[in-house]
């Protein structure tokens, strides 16, 4: 048999050098792993994410709510199973209300839990409750007073000392509108655990069976004409047939067979009118998947620069070998091999290594994953699973690697039968290119139309100047034309004028690496301040990303003779340091090509690492000063979950009582009172209230302030500070925050009950009364923020619940702890407007009315001597809430009824910390995304300067010769490494910061307080000269140990 | 008194490459020469008889795997790490048989690092690179690298490294290879010059009858023994 010789040839070259090979596939192996790595776990978080909120919702795709009559009988279950609808595989009524608990031992309470009323026949599609051992729980073995606990609930509950366990009892204090309709010690039946399918709230509420439930609330409703106070449920939920559960269209078919059967088999009238049917499964499907899209547009951001390093990886690998190929091919060709043999042996060598390295590198890829995968877990709390890897991402990691390794390698070795295979390379990384060329005259050009066009195409004209760049997604749009009309230009001009005047060399790429730097930090640091709108803003940054990398690298590279002249005089200044200067920069001006591509994957990696630190060190420590001055001086607040008498005067209680230890330290307390939900008007109703259409109504919780609240002997308590945007005109400068004094203005109106005219101005007469509204974020997922103008009037239903009082906004809250608190404790979970009245005005709303309210307090706010973040807040609030609410003691006594108000006493630190949390939390996840990035650059920087400078055996055998000792050798490898690890860290570290402020910008909306992370950097420093150093070492020292004699003979 | 005599003494030297393996390789089978201070001697001898690996053994580049090389009257053996280097700086100046030059150094700044690392003054040690360059015809090559040079170029770049720490003992390994012969005669007319001037020591591999003749002494070599010393 006759094998070919170019196999013949590429087998020999394989296997012959094996330590060389070994490091070409290592290099491509990690860079592939590093493709694979970003891809899969991407992938793999997709899934858990989907999965944690899909889980959270069991096998619930539908769900059944009561609009006017919240309450209704649960024979309608049974009459919608006899309707037999199609693809509904199994319906269960429940009851959801919500509950304090309060832990008597401890004096550990929680307001706002889930306290659910659960059928004990309920098919088990909708979830079992398990306990740690994995036995079902029987819901109708439950005893009567029994319930049973979520996990997550009880380790909230709990302290290090003092855990909770089944036989405990705890106080359950369950509230319907202004009735409390369970108010006992109910003893833990079991805990149940977060297992298994269908187990809401990730097992952070409280079950007790249905039957029981309704008998506590029957005696509530046995006055309410027309109801039938037995068998009450207020929610029903439907599954489907698996197969179909994921199909929207299907579920919107059951939907409307729903209100069918409500109406035949139920014998409801107008059922669209009393039932709100909700497609659950499928509207959190795509909740998340829209999340998913945002956090996966960020992980391929910043994947990008990880691929972006494995890119270079190869290329900085694939280089070495073939220019260490350049004299091989000289000599084959001169004994008469044909260039298609050499190329044929070429092809084969790195089709080898490419396949070889391509495949290893999809196992490192899984590994990345799975540590990814795991540390999402950790970082979220969710149990890892296994990565998902799909053969997608095996397929698209293991053909780039392939491609780009075969490209790397064998583009050169296909033009190096014809030329000079180095100078061939080097055209890749034009960095000697001789300038501009026809060819750069035409790409330029080429450049400078598509820019142009791309301008035409776009519906803002930038010649608007300032004006253009108003939203964030028109600046992205402006940045790659602009790009392109800035280099094309550039190439055209310098090619022109070279045929006219003496130009310096490299001009032209000087020119283009200084825009490509520049333009994205005109981008980042000044445009982005002129918009204001938030809209998009990410491509903005990837463009950035890529623009300053290349930029930066670019400029150092085709300044590398200035950097390395400066490094030699430098380092050089010390006589004796003389000849390793020498010796070390002149290696790094020499090979321009290589000592770039290992400095850019450096620099790569750095401006990642940083960019990532400085953004998530902001967005950690930058909101202080934000939340201090947001908190308009509040330290902690107080919620009851039942209202109190006005007259009992709580907040003062608490400031007098002599039980509670740090109550001296309060300094002003304030009681108020905030409603429920309540209606507000946006348009004024003409004919009849349009209740049921949401694009007219908002839902809002009301406050009510007055003067005592606010002003203590004169003095403003609770700066609250606001900001206003005028009427009509849009004016942006208008939308600046308001000045102390206009602040207390402000609140002075609402306050004092005076009148606001339609510029939002206080008038003395023909206005309407005061409004105060908080921002409010429509949806919390995508975080849009709406901002009724200073003059604007919304009409809030009176106490007769027919008639309407308009009133007018003054000014909005920008950020307040009592509107975030609202939102995250769950209070009203349905309000997400925040409204302030004067208390004048409030006993003529309904909201007020209706429940009883007037006359009664349930939000107290405290102003203690404490900084905001002390420890001793956090202490206080934990003594208030005991002293609140223990039975038989304190304020309970005083109270005289002993009655549980569930009063939950929180510092103000804690609603932003818990705000934060998940930002920190994913801050957390994306460092570990990036380290594991920054390790695998880390090591392929090893695999390429190992090999690199194995290959200089003869150099050192050579400088050994001439009298350099041993330490001198090694000394200059050193030198040399930690340069290039230098100048990464310095694009690195400027590249980092620019984008980090970029992206604080853009993700952070301007709350977030720009700083630079010293000690990150200073963290990075420390970690690219160890690994520089250890990148010297390693091949340095190997290669002083080898006898000079024999590295003399050394030929590669 | 007597030992002073010989700048270099080898006793019994051997080399064996790749003991144990197939491919061992008696490179030298007993070396016994000594050589004045101020003597110019070539060595010849066929191609694979052991010419340079004796070389690297007199500069200390290998070790011997027997015997012993006096130089001064110090055993090599005795020197450190740091004091090879140092010796091979000062004492020794080597020309190689390939590839003599860093190739990322211009001419100029191969012929300085021997100078740098003496820590001369850098004003001084250019003004000496820069003579014995011109002195070897290639002031007007001073900034091109390696690559830019020619073979003879590039061998006299060597040479003027060798010598510009005016060493006192030259080891060449064919240090006229790739010269013409005008130029050759040239170097040669160097070296006996410096040799006469400066006393220096000067062991010169070579395959040429011409350069042989013009040295003090010849010692013929084969498969790793001294056949043959004119002395
Ligand atoms: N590292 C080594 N391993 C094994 N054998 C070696 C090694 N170096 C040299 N040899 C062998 O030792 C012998 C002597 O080699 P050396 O280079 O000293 O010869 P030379 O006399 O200088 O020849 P030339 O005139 O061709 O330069 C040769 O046979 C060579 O093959
Ligand atoms: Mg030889």
């Amino acid at each position: 048999m006759v094998t070919p010789t170019p196999v013949k040839f590429a087998y020999k070259s394989v296997v012959r050098r094996r330590q060389k090979n070994f490091f070409s596939i290592l290099g491509i192996t990690l860079g592939v792993a590093l493709l694979a790595g970003v891809q899969i776990s991407v992938d793999s978080i997709t899934f858990e994410w989907q999965n944690m909120f899909l889980h959270s919702g069991g096998e619930r795709e539908i769900t059944i709510m009561g609009i006017t009559n919240p309450f209704f009988n649960e024979s309608i279950v049974e009459k919608l199973q006899q309707a037999n609808i199609a693809n509904m595989d199994g319906i269960t009524g429940r009851m959801t209300l919500t509950t304090t608990v309060f832990w008597e031992e401890e004096g550990t309470i929680e307001t706002g839990i889930t306290f659910e009323g659960v059928d004990s026949n309920e098919d088990d599609t909708f979830g079992e409750y398990k306990t740690k051992e994995g036995s079902t729980i029987d819901i109708s073995a439950i005893p009567d007073g029994n319930i049973i606990i979520g996990r997550e609930l009880v380790e909230l509950m709990e302290t290090k000392e003092n855990k909770l366990a089944k036989g405990d009892s705890i106080e359950i204090s369950v509230s319907l509108g202004s009735f409390i309709v369970v108010s006992q010690p109910m003893e833990i039946h079991e805990i149940y655990e977060d297992k298994g399918r269908g187990e809401e709230n990730f097992a952070n509420n409280i079950v007790v069976p249905l039957d029981w439930l309704q008998t506590q609330i029957q005696p509530f409703f046995s006055q309410v004409p027309g109801v039938d106070s037995a068998n009450l449920i207020n929610i029903i939920y439907c599954s489907l047939d698996k197969e179909v559960s994921d199909d929207e269209d299907v579920s919107d078919v059951v939907i409307s067979n729903i209100f069918g059967a409500l109406e035949s088999e139920a014998g409801i009238p107008m059922p669209l009118q009393q039932f709100i049917i909700i497609n659950t499964r499928i509207t959190t499907s795509n909740m998340v998947a829209a999340m998913m899209n945002n956090l996966g547009q960020i992980l391929w951001i910043f994947g990008s620069i990880i691929i972006f390093c494995g890119l270079l990886l190869i290329t900085n690998i694939n280089l070495m070998t073939v220019e260490e190929r350049e004299a091989q091919t000289g000599i084959m060709r001169a004994i008469g091999t044909k260039k298609r043999q050499i190329l044929g042996s070429y092809v084969t060598e790195f089709i080898t290594l490419g396949f070889v390295g391509g495949f290893l590198g999809i196992f490192g890829g899984i590994l990345y994953g799975m540590f990814l995968v795991l540390m999402f877990g950790t970082v979220f709390g969710l149990s890892a699973t296994w990565p998902v890897v799909s053969s997608q991402a095996i397929i698209i990691a293991f053909v780039a690697g392939f491609v780009v390794s075969l490209v790397t390698g064998i583009l050169p070795a296909i033009r190096a039968s014809n030329v000079n295979i180095v100078q061939v390379i080097r055209g890749i990384i034009p960095l000697d290119e001789k300038e501009p060329s026809r060819k750069g005259l035409y790409g330029g050009i080429i450049m400078l139309l598509i820019g142009i066009f791309l301008l035409g195409t776009y519906d803002v004209n930038i010649l608007e100047g300032q004006e253009a760049f108003r939203q964030m997604s028109d600046i992205e749009f402006f940045f790659m034309p602009i790009l392109l009309i800035a280099i094309g230009l550039t190439l055209v001009v310098v090619f022109f004028a070279r045929k006219l005047v003496e130009i310096p060399e490299k001009l032209a790429l000087q020119i283009v690496s200084l825009i490509l730097v520049i333009w994205p930090m005109i981008n980042l640091l000044v445009l982005l301040d002129w918009a204001i709108e938030n809209t998009g803003g990410m491509m903005l940054i990837f463009f950035a990303i890529f623009s300053l990398i290349i930029g930066s690298t670019m400029l150092v590279g085709i300044n590398l003779d200035l950097v390395a002249n400066t490094g030699e005089f430098i380092v050089g200044l010390p006589k004796r340091f003389k000849t390793v200067a020498l010796l070390a920069f002149r290696q790094i001006a020499a090979q321009k090509t290589r000592s770039t591509l290992t400095f850019a994957i450096f620099a790569s990696v750095l401006t990642l690492n940083i960019f990532i630190g400085t953004f998530s060190y902001s967005f950690r420590y930058g909101f202080d000063s934000q939340v201090n001055e947001s908190s308009a001086e509040i330290d902690l607040i107080a919620l009851a979950d039942q209202d109190i008498n006005q007259t009992i005067n709580y907040a003062n209680l608490v400031k007098e009582s002599t039980t509670i230890a740090g109550s001296s330290e309060i300094e002003f307390a304030a009681g108020m009172t905030i409603t429920d939900e309540a209606f507000a008007f946006t348009e004024e109703p003409v004919e009849s209230i349009p209740f049921d259409d949401p694009d007219k109504h908002v839902r809002a919780a009301v406050i009510d302030i007055n003067t005592t609240d606010m002003w203590n002997n004169n003095e403003w308590v609770f700066p609250f500070p606001l900001e206003r945007q005028k009427m009509g005109d849009f004016d942006p400068t208008d939308d600046d925050e308001l000045t102390m004094q206009e602040n207390e203005q402000a609140w002075q109106g609402v306050a004092n009950n005076s009148y606001v005219d339609d510029k939002g101005k206080i008038v003395t007469s023909g206005g309407k009364p005061v409004i105060i509204t908080a921002l409010y974020t429509q949806d919390p997922m995508s975080m849009e923020i709406g901002e009724p103008p200073a003059g604007k009037s919304l009409w809030l239903l009176n106490s007769t619940g027919n008639g309407l009082i308009e009133f007018k906004v003054i000014a909005h809250f920008i950020e307040n702890p009592i509107n975030d608190f609202i939102i995250v404790g769950s209070i009203s979970p349905g309000s997400k407007f925040v409204f302030f009245v004067s208390s004048e005005w409030t006993n003529l709303l309904s909201a007020f009315t209706q429940n009883n309210q007037n006359g009664t307090e349930n939000l107290f706010l405290f102003k203690t001597s404490h900084f905001l973040k002390s420890e001793s807040n956090f202490d206080l609030a934990s003594d208030i809430e005991s002293w609140s609410n223990a039975v038989d003691k304190d304020f309970r006594l005083l109270h005289s009824n002993n009655r549980l108000h569930g009063i939950e006493v929180i510092p103000v630190w804690d609603i932003y910390e818990t705000q934060l949390e998940f930002m920190y939390d994913f801050m957390t996840f994306l460092q570990s995304f990036t380290s594991m990035g920054f390790i695998v650059g880390v090591m392929g920087l090893l695999v390429v300067s190992i090999r690199s400078v194995s290959e200089r055996k003869r150099e050192i055998g050579m400088m050994q010769s001439i009298g350099l000792t041993r330490f001198g050798v090694i000394l200059a490898v050193v030198i040399e490494l930690i340069t290039m690890g230098l100048i990464g860290l310095a694009i690195g570290v400027f590249n980092g910061i620019i984008l980090g402020y970029g992206l604080i910008n853009v993700a952070g909306e301007g709350n977030a307080t720009f700083l630079i992370p010293w000690n990150i950097i200073a963290t990075y420093t420390m970690i690219t000269l160890g690994a520089a150093f250890l990148a010297a070492i390693i091949p340095g020292w190997r290669a002083q140990k080898i006898p000079p004699s024999e590295a003399l003979r050394y030929t590669g | 008194m007597e030992k002073n005599e010989y700048i270099l003494e080898l006793k019994d030297v051997h080399k064996i490459y790749g003991r144990g393996t197939p491919n061992e390789v008696h490179a030298l089978r007993g070396i016994n020469l000594n050589i004045r201070k101020g003597e110019m001697v070539a060595m010849m001898g066929p191609s694979g008889c052991g010419k340079t690996t004796m070389l690297h053994i007199i500069g200390g580049l290998s070790k011997p795997t027997s015997g012993t090389i006096l130089v001064n009257g110090i055993n090599l053996d005795d020197f450190s790490g740091t004091k090879l280097a140092d010796f091979r700086n000062r004492e020794l100046g080597f020309i190689f048989q390939l590839f003599n030059l860093f190739p990322f150094l211009t001419a100029l700044q191969n012929v300085l690092v021997p100078l740098l690392i003496q820590q001369l003054d850098e004003g001084e040690a250019r003004t000496r690179a820069n003579i014995i360059l011109r002195e070897l015809g290639l002031g007007g090559r001073m900034d091109h690298r390696p690559g830019e040079l020619s073979g003879g170029q590039e061998q006299r770049v060597a040479i003027a490294r060798a010598l510009v720490t005016q060493p006192s003992i030259l080891l060449g390994d064919e240090p006229t290879g790739d010269l013409d012969t005008l130029t050759s005669s040239d170097i040669m007319d160097l070296f006996r010059r410096l040799n006469q001037e400066n006393k220096q020591t000067m062991l010169l591999v070579t395959h040429n009858k011409f350069v042989g003749n013009e040295c003090d002494r010849i010692i013929r070599m084969n498969d790793g023994i001294v056949v043959d010393d004119d002395l």
